[in-house]
Order: C-alpha cells, then sequence, then structure tokens
C-alpha cells in the first residue's frame, strides 16, 4: 500500500532522470507517459484496497512522538485528487506524444510535465506542512518553466511575467504562514492536525487569511485572474494540464489546512466574498471573448471562483467533486479547442430559429419549474439538506438553461415530454449521485473547528452570479455596451505603459527619415 | 503640441484641398487604401480555406519585384534562406551544374569573362559559385514602412495593435462566442467609436478622441493624418505601414468588407490612425527614441569579394584582384536568392522531363472497363497510378468540381454553401433531399432534430446565467471518458461515437435536386461543356466515374485546406453527384447525340468519393445504377479498395509516426483520420511542384510521387483552342494559388504561413491566433509543410508542362493578360511540346526558347549535410 502511495512520485523521478541521461532524451517523452499512466493504475489499486477505509500513510522520517516529519498519506478524498492529476497528467502527455511531434521542445516538455505531476501529487499527498509547502514552491517553479516553453514570443513574455508575480506573492503569503506555525506548534503533521487542532488564538485569523492569500494567487482568484489567461503563449497540452490541475490545488491547500482555515470565520466569508466575485468576473468574460482558449481561461477563472466559494461555506466534498469534474471537462475543451472552426460551421448549417423574448421566456419559466419541482422532489426523497441542498441551486440553473436549450428546437407537446422525463432523470441521477459520493468523502473530512458561514448566504452569492449575465441581455442598452468592452478588453494588457517618474514630456517632433537611420 | 481640429461630421475633404497641412482627401485616401490593398491579399474564413497566392495583389510585378516589394513592405521572405539552400546543396538536391547554369542564365555572356587574380585566371561564373556557397548568407529582410508609433513609440505601437487586434477578433467574430459585440452591424469603425469610449482604463485622449472622430471611417482617418501631420506625399507609405503592421486582420476586412460593403479597409486604417493620432498627440513620444530597424546589414560586395579572396588565399591589399572581383560579384547583387531558386527549380524538372521522355512509349487501354475522372489534385495522381496498374482502367484528370460550379443547400441547413473555384460564382444551386421510404426519411429526420435539441441545450447551458457551474460537473463524467477514448484509442472512439449517433439519428440516404428545374437546352449545354473539357466525346467505356474528393479530420481548424481547392475548400462529391445525375438523363443524352457526342445506353455515369486521408474510395447513389451495371460497379469497387491500399501503404511511408502503431496502412491511416492529437493526419498538397496538361499517355505507368496536378488535354480534339483556354484560364490559375500558398507557407512559416500548430487558438470560428491574441494568421501551418526534420513541401514555383502548340498557347495568352503575366513575370514557368515527338521549349519574356537536356542529380561534396534543412518557427509572428 506504502508503495502504491510512494508510485505517485515516478513521473516526475522518470523525468529528472531521463533530463540527466541526455542519451536517452529521444525516449524520455514517451516513458514518463507510461510512467505517470503505472502511477495512476497504483493510484486505482490504492483507491480500491486501502483509502476507502481510512488513511494510507507512506513516512520516511517519524519524530519521536511518531509524528510524521517527511511523508506522504493518502485517504478518500486525497486519492480522488491522485487519481485526476496522473489521470489527465498521463491522457495529456499521451496527446502530447503526437501532437508535439516534430517539435524542438517536446522533450522539455515532457520533463517538466513529469516533474509537475510529481510536484502536484506531492502538494496533495503530502504528510507535513512543510512538505506540502516544498512542493506547492515546486510546482510554482515548474508552472514558471512550463509557460515559458515557448520563449521568444511576445505573448509569452507576458505570461511568464504575470505568471510570476503571482506565483511569487502566493508563495511568500504560503511560507509565511508555514513559518508562523512551525514556529508556533513544530512541525506539523497533517493527519494529527485535524485530530487536535491547534487553540484558536490572534494568529488564527491572519494565517488563515495568508492560506486564503496563497489559494487565491494560484485558483486565479481576483486580483491574480490575469494570470491564467497570459500563459496561452504555451502549447495546447500544457494549458490542459494548468487547467485541469494546477489551478485546483488551491482548494487543495484550504482542504489540507481546514482546520486552521475553518477556526476563522472571517477566513471563511471572505472565501465566500472572493470565490463568488471570481465566478462573476470569470463568467462575464468567458461570454465575450471571441478567442476559443481565451474563453476557456475565462471559463476556469469563474469554475475556480466557485470551487473556492463553496469551499467558504465548508462544503469540502462538493469542492472537490466540482474541481476533479471540472478538470476533466477542461482538459477535454482545451485539446479539442481544434473544432471550433467545425463546430460554428454545424451551427451556422442549423441556426437555431427565431424567438420573440416572450416566448423564451415562457420557456425558460416551463423549464424552471420542472427543473424546481424535479430536484425538490429528488432532494426531500433522499434527504439532502443544508449547504448541499442549498447547492442544488446552481443544478437547478443548469437544467433550467438547458431545458431552455431544448425548447427551442422541440417546442410542442413531444418535446415538452421528453423535457418532463429527462429533467425528472437528471435531477434525480445528478443529485443522487452528488450525495453518495459526498457521503464517502465526508468521512475523511476533517470537522470543521468554528462555526460555519450561514448556508443561507448561497441564496444571495446566486443572486450576484445571476445578476450580471441577466444584465448583459436585459439590461439597458448603455449598461450593455459598457459591460460588453468591459468583459472584451479587459486584462489584454492594452493599456499604456506606466511612465516612470521623472521622465521628461516629450516634444512633438516628426522625423519621417528616423525610419531609415 | 497641435490642437484637434474638428473639420465636422462629414468632413469637407472632397473637395480640392487648400489646407497646406494635408492636401488629400477621402477619394485619394481610398485610393491609397485600393493601392496598399496589394500587399495584403485576401483572408477567407477557415472554413472555405483555399490555397491563394498571398501576394496575389503583387501579380501584375514580376515574381522577383514582387517578393523584393514583398520583403520590403511585410518583411516576408520570398525564397529560402541562403543557408537552407547551402544544406539543398549539399545533400545534393540542388546540383553543382544546376547552379552553374542559374548564374549563366543570370549573367549571360557576362559568365564566362575571366577575372584576373595573382594566381591566374577565373571565370567570373566560379567566382560568383564560389560566393554563393561560401560567402556570407543574406540577411532576412526587414519591413521598412513603419508606422510613426512604431518609430517613436514602440511601446504604444504595441498597444494600438493590441487593442487593434481585439476589437477586429471581436468584430470578425463568425458565431464562436455566445456576447456578440453590439453595434456590429454598423461596421467595425463605428461599432468601435461607440463602443470604445468605454474601454475600462483606457487612455483620456483616446476617449476624447473617439468622442470628437467624425462618423465616417475615411474622414475619421484623414482627419487623424493631419492631425499627425503627414506629408501628402508620406501618406502611401504610412497606409501601407499601417495595413501591413497586421496583415492578416487586414485580409480578412478586406474579405469581410467585400462580402458586406462595409467595415473593410478604410475601417481598419481609420481605427488605427484615431488611435495613433490621439496617443502620440498628447506628445507621447520624441526624436531621441527612434527605435533603430533592426535589420542586419547585408554584405557588401567588396565584403564578399574581400572573403573570398582570403579563402583562395590572396591578400586583399591586392588592389586589382579586389577590384575584379568585387564587379564580378556586383552583377549579381539581389538576386542571389534567385539564382538558388532557379537551381533548385532546375533539378525537380529535369527528373520531370526525363521521366516524361522515357514515358513516351505507353499507351491507353484498348477498351477501358471504366473511364475514371478524378480532380486535378497531386494526390489523385496516386489513385490513376495504382488503379492503372490493377487493370484495364483509363483515367482523366479534370478540375474535381467537374465544370459544375454549385452551391448545395445540405440537408436540413438553411443556407447553401458554395462549391466552386475560388474566382467563380455559382451557376447551379442544387438542394440535398431525402430519398428514402417516408417513414425512414421521418425517423431520420426526427433523429437529427433530437441530436440538434441536445446540442442546443448544452450550448444555451454553458453561457446561461448560474448555469455553467453544475454543467462543468455534469460534462466532467461525459469528458473523462472522451478524453481517454479520444487519446489512447482514437479510431475505436470515433467509431463508437459514429455508432452512438447512428442509433440516434440513421444516415439519411439523399439525392441532389437542381433547386430550379433547367431546360433541357441549358442542361445539354451544361453537359456538353464539361464532357468537351474533359476530352471525352467518344470512345466511352461502360462506366464512367467522377470521382470528387475530400478528407477527414479530427480537431484541425485547418480541415478546408485538404479539401478540394477546386470546391472552394469542401467536399467535391456534391458536385459529381450532380454532374453524374445530370449525364446519365435520356433527354440530356439525346440532346448530346444531336450535338455529336453519342453517350451510349450502355454507359452508365456513377459519382465516387475518394477520402484522402484514409484513400477509401467509395461509389456514390449506385442504387440508382441499372441492374445490368451492378457487377461491373463492385468489380470496380473491388478494384478500387485494392488501389487505395496501395496507395496508402506508399503514403504512409512518409508520415511521422510518433510510435510504432501496429496494424496495416489502412488501419494506421483510419487512426491518424480520427485522431484529435494528430497533426499531420495526410500531407495534403504538400510537395506540389507541376501542373501537367495533356493526354494520360503521357504519364501513364510514371511514379509522379503525387507531385503533379494531372489535367487531361488532347490538342487534336481542340483545333480552336477553347478548351486549352479553358484550362490555361482556370485550372491553372487554381493550381498555381494552391502552389504559391505552399510556397509562401514554406519559406516564411511565420509571417506567410501560421506558425506551428501547437500555439493556436481558434477565433471567431473563422481563424487562427498565435496565443492569445494579435494578428490573425493566414496560410497554412508549419506542420502542413515540414515534419520537423525536413521540408515535405519543396517551395518551387509551379512548372507547367503542356502538350499543346505552341501558337495556339500563345494565343491563349495574348486573350488573357493576367495568365500571360503569371509566364511572363516568372510566377510559373511554362514548358511545352507540340506531340509526343516534340522537343521542350520553355515561354519566356523572350518566346519560346529550347530547354536543355538535363543530367540526373548527383551529389555534391563541396559542403558537409548537415542534415536538418528546415528552420523551425519556434514563436508566434506577433513576436
Amino acid at each position: 500500500m506504502t508503495a502504491l502511495l510512494a508510485a505517485a512520485l515516478v513521473p516526475g523521478l522518470v523525468g529528472a532522470a531521463s533530463a540527466a541521461f541526455a542519451g536517452s532524451r529521444r525516449h524520455a517523452p514517451a516513458l514518463i507517459a507510461w510512467a505517470t499512466g503505472v502511477a495512476f493504475l497504483c493510484a486505482v489499486a490504492l483507491a480500491f484496497l486501502g483509502a476507502a477505509g481510512g488513511t494510507v500513510t507512506a513516512t520516511a522520517w517519524r519524530a519521536d512522538d511518531g509524528a510524521a516529519l517527511i511523508g506522504l498519506r493518502a485517504d478518500g478524498i486525497i486519492v480522488v485528487l491522485l487519481l485526476l492529476i496522473l489521470g489527465v497528467s498521463g491522457t495529456v502527455q499521451a496527446f502530447a506524444l503526437r501532437s508535439l511531434q516534430g517539435d524542438a521542445r517536446r522533450e522539455r516538455f515532457a520533463v517538466l510535465a513529469g516533474l509537475l505531476t510529481t510536484a502536484a501529487a506531492g502538494t496533495a499527498t503530502a504528510a507535513t506542512l512543510i512538505g506540502l509547502a516544498v512542493a506547492w514552491s515546486a510546482t510554482s517553479v515548474l508552472l514558471c518553466l512550463l509557460v515559458g516553453l515557448y520563449r521568444g514570443a511576445a505573448t509569452a513574455e507576458e505570461g511568464i511575467r504575470r505568471t510570476a508575480r503571482a506565483v511569487l506573492i502566493g508563495d511568500a503569503a504560503l511560507w509565511l504562514a508555514v513559518a508562523i506555525l512551525t514556529v508556533r506548534f513544530g512541525s506539523i503533521d497533517l493527519s494529527r492536525l485535524a485530530a487536535a487542532p491547534p487553540e484558536a488564538d490572534g494568529y488564527t485569523t491572519p494565517v488563515a487569511l495568508l492560506i486564503l492569500v496563497a489559494a487565491a494567487a494560484r485558483s486565479a482568484q481576483v486580483p491574480f485572474q490575469g494570470w491564467l489567461p497570459a500563459t496561452l503563449a504555451s502549447p495546447t497540452p500544457v494549458s490542459a494540464m494548468l487547467h485541469a490541475g494546477v489551478v485546483n490545488a488551491g482548494a487543495v491547500l484550504l482542504l489540507a489546512l481546514s482546520p486552521i482555515v475553518t477556526a476563522a470565520p472571517i477566513a471563511m466569508h471572505a472565501a465566500i466574498v472572493l470565490g463568488t466575485v471570481t465566478a462573476i468576473v470569470g463568467t462575464t468574460l468567458m461570454l465575450a471573448r471571441p478567442d476559443m482558449k481565451g474563453a476557456l481561461a475565462q471559463s476556469t477563472v469563474g469554475q475556480m471562483g466557485f470551487m473556492i466559494m463553496t469551499c467558504g461555506f465548508g462544503a469540502w466534498a462538493a469542492a472537490i467533486i466540482h474541481l476533479a469534474a471540472h478538470g476533466a471537462y477542461k482538459a477535454t475543451r482545451f485539446l479539442g479547442s481544434g473544432g471550433a472552426v467545425a463546430a460554428v460551421t454545424r451551427a451556422h448549417a442549423a441556426p437555431e430559429p427565431p424567438r420573440s423574448a416572450a416566448v423564451d421566456a415562457r420557456d425558460a419559466a416551463v423549464a424552471g419549474v420542472f427543473a424546481a419541482g424535479a430536484l425538490v422532489a429528488t432532494a426531500v426523497a433522499i434527504d439532502v439538506h443544508g449547504t448541499a441542498a442549498l447547492l442544488l441551486i446552481f443544478a437547478w440553473g443548469t437544467i433550467t438553461q438547458a431545458g431552455r436549450g431544448w425548447l427551442a428546437r422541440h417546442s410542442g407537446m413531444g418535446g415538452l415530454v421528453a423535457l418532463l422525463v429527462a429533467t425528472t432523470a437528471l435531477a434525480a441521477l445528478y443529485t443522487a449521485a452528488i450525495h453518495a459520493v459526498t457521503g464517502a468523502l465526508d468521512a475523511g473530512i476533517p470537522a470543521p473547528v468554528g462555526p460555519l458561514p450561514s448556508a443561507w448566504l448561497l441564496i444571495p452569492v446566486a443572486a450576484a452570479l445571476a445578476i450580471v449575465p441577466a444584465l448583459a441581455h436585459f439590461g439597458p442598452p448603455l449598461l450593455r455596451h459598457r459591460l460588453y468592452v468591459w468583459a472584451l478588453t479587459v486584462g489584454d494588457g492594452s493599456r499604456p505603459p506606466r511612465r516612470r517618474r521623472g521622465t521628461p514630456r516629450p516634444q512633438l517632433v516628426i522625423d519621417p527619415e528616423g525610419s531609415s537611420s | 503640441m497641435t490642437t484637434f481640429v474638428n473639420p465636422g461630421p462629414t468632413a469637407e475633404v472632397t473637395e480640392p484641398a487648400t489646407d497646406w497641412v494635408a492636401p488629400f482627401g477621402t477619394v485619394q485616401l481610398l485610393a491609397e487604401i485600393e493601392h496598399a490593398a496589394q500587399l495584403v491579399g485576401v483572408a477567407r474564413p477557415l472554413d472555405r480555406f483555399v490555397g491563394m497566392n498571398p501576394l496575389a495583389g503583387l501579380q501584375h510585378l514580376s515574381f522577383a519585384e514582387a517578393i523584393r516589394v514583398a520583403g520590403d513592405r511585410l518583411g516576408a521572405r520570398g525564397t529560402l534562406s541562403e543557408s537552407v539552400y547551402r544544406s539543398l546543396y549539399s545533400t545534393g538536391r540542388i546540383g553543382a551544374d544546376a547552379l552553374r547554369q542559374s548564374v549563366h542564365d543570370a549573367l549571360g555572356d557576362a559568365a564566362d569573362r575571366t577575372i584576373r587574380v595573382r594566381g591566374g585566371d577565373i571565370a567570373t561564373l566560379d567566382v560568383i559559385v564560389d560566393d554563393l556557397l561560401h560567402g556570407p548568407t543574406e540577411a532576412p529582410p526587414v519591413r521598412r514602412h513603419r508606422t510613426l508609433a512604431e518609430v517613436h513609440a514602440p511601446a504604444l505601437a504595441g498597444q494600438i495593435d493590441r487593442r487593434t487586434a481585439r476589437w477586429c477578433a471581436a468584430y470578425a467574430d463568425a458565431g464562436q462566442s455566445a456576447w456578440r459585440m453590439p453595434e456590429r452591424e454598423r461596421g467595425l469603425y463605428r461599432a468601435w467609436r461607440a463602443l470604445g469610449v468605454h474601454e475600462p482604463g483606457g487612455p483620456r485622449v483616446l476617449r476624447d478622441a473617439l468622442r470628437r472622430a467624425p462618423d465616417d471611417a475615411a474622414g475619421a482617418a484623414v482627419d487623424a493624418l493631419r492631425h499627425l501631420g503627414v506629408p501628402p506625399d508620406e501618406v502611401r507609405s504610412t497606409v501601407e505601414a499601417h495595413l501591413t503592421a497586421m496583415p492578416g486582420w487586414a485580409g480578412h476586412l478586406r474579405w469581410l468588407g467585400t462580402r458586406e460593403g462595409r467595415g473593410g479597409l478604410v475601417d481598419l486604417l481609420a481605427m488605427r490612425l484615431v488611435q495613433e493620432a490621439a496617443l502620440l498627440g498628447d506628445g507621447a513620444w520624441m526624436p531621441s527614441r527612434v527605435a533603430p530597424l533592426l535589420r542586419e546589414r547585408a554584405a557588401t560586395a567588396r565584403e564578399r569579394a574581400a572573403r573570398l579572396l582570403g579563402r583562395w588565399g590572396i591578400p586583399t591589399a591586392d588592389g586589382a584582384a579586389l577590384d575584379a572581383v568585387t564587379t564580378a560579384l556586383a552583377s549579381v547583387d539581389g538576386s542571389r536568392d534567385l539564382i538558388w531558386l532557379s537551381a533548385y527549380e532546375a533539378g525537380y524538372r529535369g527528373q520531370l522531363l526525363h521521366q516524361l521522355d522515357r514515358a513516351a512509349a505507353a499507351r491507353n487501354p484498348a477498351a477501358p472497363v471504366a473511364q475514371i475522372v478524378c480532380c486535378i489534385d497531386p494526390r489523385s495522381e496516386g489513385l490513376r497510378r495504382h488503379l492503372e496498374a490493377i487493370g484495364h482502367y483509363d483515367t482523366i484528370g479534370f478540375a474535381g468540381f467537374f465544370g459544375v460550379s454549385l452551391a448545395v443547400q445540405p440537408l436540413g441547413a438553411a443556407a447553401p454553401v458554395t462549391h466552386c473555384p475560388v474566382p467563380i460564382a455559382p451557376t447551379q444551386t442544387a438542394v440535398e433531399r431525402l430519398r428514402m421510404p417516408p417513414a425512414a426519411g421521418r425517423r431520420a429526420l426526427a433523429g437529427r432534430s433530437v441530436l440538434r435539441g441536445l446540442s442546443e441545450a448544452e450550448h444555451t447551458a454553458r453561457d446561461g446565467a448560474l448555469a455553467p457551474f453544475t454543467l462543468a460537473e455534469a460534462a466532467g463524467a461525459v469528458a473523462a471518458p472522451t478524453l481517454v477514448g479520444r487519446t489512447l484509442a482514437p479510431r475505436a472512439f470515433v467509431s463508437l461515437l459514429g455508432r452512438l449517433g447512428g442509433a440516434i439519428a440513421p444516415a439519411p440516404v439523399t439525392e441532389l435536386a437542381p433547386e430550379a428545374e433547367l431546360g433541357d437546352a441549358e442542361r445539354v449545354e451544361l453537359a456538353e461543356g464539361i464532357l468537351r473539357t474533359m476530352g471525352l466525346v467518344d470512345g466511352f467505356a461502360p462506366l464512367v466515374v467522377l470521382c470528387g474528393h475530400e478528407s477527414r479530420t479530427e480537431n484541425n481548424p485547418y480541415a478546408a485546406a485538404l479539401d478540394c481547392g477546386a470546391c472552394g475548400g469542401h467536399s467535391g462529391a456534391p458536385n459529381a453527384r450532380y454532374a453524374a445525375a445530370l449525364l446519365n438523363e435520356p433527354a440530356v443524352r439525346s440532346g448530346l447525340r444531336s450535338r455529336g457526342i453519342d453517350l451510349p445506353p450502355s454507359t452508365w455515369v456513377v459519382a465516387a468519393l475518394h477520402e484522402t486521408t484514409t484513400d477509401t474510395v467509395e461509389l456514390l447513389d449506385v442504387d440508382l445504377s441499372p441492374l445490368a451495371q451492378r457487377d461491373a460497379l463492385a468489380r470496380l469497387s473491388e478494384d478500387l479498395e485494392l488501389a487505395g491500399t496501395a496507395l496508402c501503404d506508399e503514403r504512409l511511408a512518409s508520415l511521422p509516426e510518433a510510435s510504432r502503431v501496429r496494424g496495416g496502412a489502412r488501419r494506421r491511416a483510419a487512426t491518424r483520420s480520427t485522431d484529435w492529437a494528430q497533426p499531420f493526419p495526410e500531407w495534403g498538397l504538400a510537395g506540389n511542384a507541376a501542373l501537367i496538361i495533356g493526354p494520360r499517355a503521357m504519364t501513364r505507368g510514371l511514379d509522379l510521387e503525387r507531385r503533379t496536378f494531372l489535367h487531361s488535354y488532347d490538342a487534336s480534339l481542340d483545333p480552336s483552342g477553347s478548351v486549352l483556354e479553358a484550362i490555361l484560364t482556370a485550372p491553372l490559375v487554381v493550381a498555381h494559388g494552391l502552389s504559391a500558398q505552399y510556397y509562401a507557407s514554406t519559406v516564411d512559416p511565420l509571417r506567410l504561413g501560421s506558425g506551428t500548430k501547437a500555439i493556436h487558438n481558434v477565433v471567431g470560428g473563422m481563424g487562427v491566433l498565435a496565443a492569445a491574441g494579435g494578428d490573425l494568421l493566414t496560410g497554412l501551418p508549419w506542420q502542413s509543410v515540414a515534419d520537423g526534420e525536413r521540408l515535405v513541401h519543396e517551395p518551387m514555383r509551379l512548372l507547367v508542362v503542356a502538350e499543346a502548340p505552341a501558337e495556339r498557347t500563345d494565343a491563349v495568352l495574348a486573350r488573357h493578360p493576367q495568365v500571360a503575366q503569371l509566364v511572363d513575370g516568372a510566377w510559373i514557368h511554362l514548358i511545352a511540346r507540340d506531340g509526343p515527338t516534340g522537343t521542350w521549349h520553355q515561354r519566356t519574356a523572350g518566346g519560346w526558347t529550347p530547354v536543355a537536356p538535363t543530367q540526373p542529380l548527383t551529389g555534391n561534396s563541396d559542403l558537409p549535410a548537415d542534415g536538418l534543412v528546415a528552420d523551425q518557427p519556434s514563436t508566434n509572428p506577433g513576436a
């Protein structure tokens, strides 16, 4: 079992080894991809054999009292993360084996991807606080190296700059928090942290906020959201790994340190606000971006906002389910982004039939009523309550919008019946699945230390998330225009460089011959 | 500081200007834009990508002049770099004799003049060859006309570029983003003028300028030019500089402008100039910050001479020798790249003519089982060769739209799609209709409707309020198996998807019906035109096959580039089906008989589709054929399968494979075709080099390596020259466009091609960006012309080889000066012979000159072969 857990670190070691031995460089990409695949199978085995029951640990060095000083650990939720990290990484590497054929940077990508996989797995499985921070910073360095894979392109430089800035702030915050905690409590074994959370004191809130800053920087929360879209100058497989893996680390960090974070209600509320604002920004910007990868990047920002917001409610299982499913979804969308031309052509071939606003509103209302009925009925039937029940508001939003889309094409009685059946089935399936998975994962999640934010806060959060897209659709023209321009242009770096103080204001002189000097 | 003078919304700029600052107005400005438009080409959306010469606007110049202009204005290379030519020389691809001949052609008799240097006499020719092989390499071209902002405030120029690119992308969006640009219908400039004032954090001077700017783009541009104080004689270079700053967006706006009648180049120019005037106008630039032109200084003839003397061990102090060598080298200054290119082309030309000379004995079979008409596309050459090797088949080359300029409205679609060569407007419209029992038809349509509803539902949820979050969770459950399936078992996964789709919506059986019923006379005329241009007027085989082609690839924004160029970047199947149905009509056949073409009842015309990614050939609408033909069709189908397999085997050997995929060529090709990670699904037209116009007997039995467009032509059937005229004015122009596109994308993959696929980012469903923004990329990706180790496409000008009387060719060219200019301006090479026994002559500006027989290639040992031929593009063009 210990060996299975340690296998998570294999891809990086293979990568490092093949980087060291230049002779095998040609075969390095395939080797590292296979190593990642094997590590993934080990994680599958781990899921079936060990982690379901309790925590698996692989400790290399213990303190006298038995606390881990260097080591790994995995419980149900961590195995889910490992499956995501290794599964996505292995598949993306297999993709890159072919898509980067003939590219001079193919080997470099493979080695960095292997190392990144290990660093991300290390972040998820670290048994100690310091181990977590080391893996975290290793991820930061590798992230910058991967973003700089196509150095020389103007946009790549911009990407590296923005990424490095966000990463530095996040890492500084994390290491400061780690330093404070280590000075006060000695080396922290994360498995023991849950059992015996430290007493809350004057340091708790600042430390929790520092942890939140680190998570926000990594997960591209406002005001750090600018780095993620700036990384598009790296090849498609790198984007897939970033958006499916690296950005999730924010939630992983908050979960690992939840006994400290939940002790500070201010931090939890701050996470809700931060996440909600980020979700609004990301989902609005996504709508206006005309380029595929740009829209996908903004969509990730929005989804990460949702994830951090969920963490703020202490709904850890929901956050983990969201990040895992979103990871698979976003990796698929990135790798398949070349299909956008064909998709637009198909959409043109069969345009949406014109509908009046009234018909659209009627469709939305019908779909909304169906969805609400189905969800409430299921929630009552399987006894979902609290935050989990209120989070179903978002499922309601999705099913309603999907129903509205369906009715646009099938407005007859047959379409309505089909919608009713599909809505009921989807609502029941989704709620039951989430309920089951949440139940399975909750076992390993530490109990909150302080009081959690009220679940009812989800209602204003959902309202806030709904209002901006609604304004974009139905607002007064001037507001719509302003929103559109903001969503289209913000963060594209077209603002003038700040003039340094003391630079003389230049004179207007025309020197057309200057060009040929 | 200059102040901004607003001449009012309808600036009186068209009147003869008395203003001493800028005596020009909108009329002159539009003329300048028209002039500058030559430089930017026309960038069509990717769903209808067709190979076109990116320098088509400069075709009134000679090739040599045009590449100089392109170098100056666009900073684009016109040929491969000298170091690449040298490594081609070292591998023997460029022969030593060819290089000498090429120098000789460039210099004329001066080549033989000798120069006295200390060691003795040396011929001018040898001096130049030695310099070509060992002298300093030529500096890459640099865009010399730059905007004021580029020269004086590069940071501001970058800002202007980024802002312009972002708005162009939003404007050009063909339906990808959920939130379309408001005010778009007013045109780019007006929409920007209305919206740009809201730019968050935008410069205040720009906001103020936008509020004051006139509503009309041309007027705004003129105002801005005045404000910038651009003198009249510099307006042209300023306009050029602005439009070539981002030639991709300029090219696409040009296309959009023509199509929509608004928002063309003048809008783009106005948008850029208004920004420049506003941002520079506040004095944020100064002469001390003139950005230098980063041009490597080209070595002068004297420096070259000194280097050569050093190489020969002669002290440069020898003034007479230095002068003599300098004079010799100066005679080829500026044409070194063309000398290399000609030598490169001579290698292929020699090989092809050598092959053609040997093939004179080949014959077509006396009584073929079937006549297969294939597209002139080079990929058809392979199919024809393998098919002829199998049985009694006669093959014919013809432009793949089969003479039917068709607009096709696919089943259930709202608008027609144009299936004909780009310069031609469709003359026929066909609607795809169900041709199956009503119940089955209803079932198929209902299934399609369900699939569309599901896709609409997914789309609405993706972009709707509150909806994207749970959607990502639900979609993740579907995405995870998709991710793994598409990557690890693409063929199985795509076939599973196909079966699933088929279960919901069974594939419909359809027919193509003309939208408006044509009269008999019109149909007969159309049919006669098709057959006469094909040269197929008698001796019909029992089966005549019209074989169109298409490609099938996944996740490939450039899919259309692999489809039929003669069908506007679409499949050739509808054209083949339409033409076949027409030729099978009894009324048409009787009409044809009265016009001297006896298409007997025993002959059946059948359409076919060659799928070039997998080399499967499918016969279409077989169920319509008479029962008597079914056996013959089945045998043909088997032979096509054999030929396709052989072709597939041959083709796959040249495609890079990341790992050894098991299974036969067919299986591997099918995997490629369905693999979303595959950057090299097939080579498309890479390698194309020549167009051969003549009877198949000229080329039958030759392995032309899928590098030649083949158009059938029998001079004896065309005394009037009208068929030759049709060929030289249409298929030749199409082939030239395709060939020029491949040429340009290979010699300058970043400026004329679209760079590496690895960082491509589809924009607006119509184009591709490098990374997050910047200019729209045009041309072909690097992965279409090279495999990372070698150039798969050899960039040469199209070689046209015709078997036609010289005077007939001359007569056609005299009637079509634009085509004549292609030949006389050396955009293409035209070589012809009168008949199978004639000798080859090349048409040059000075008349027809005999082509010297060439020797087969041998290696040159002067230079070490350093293997890697291609300079890989590493960055995006915006860099």
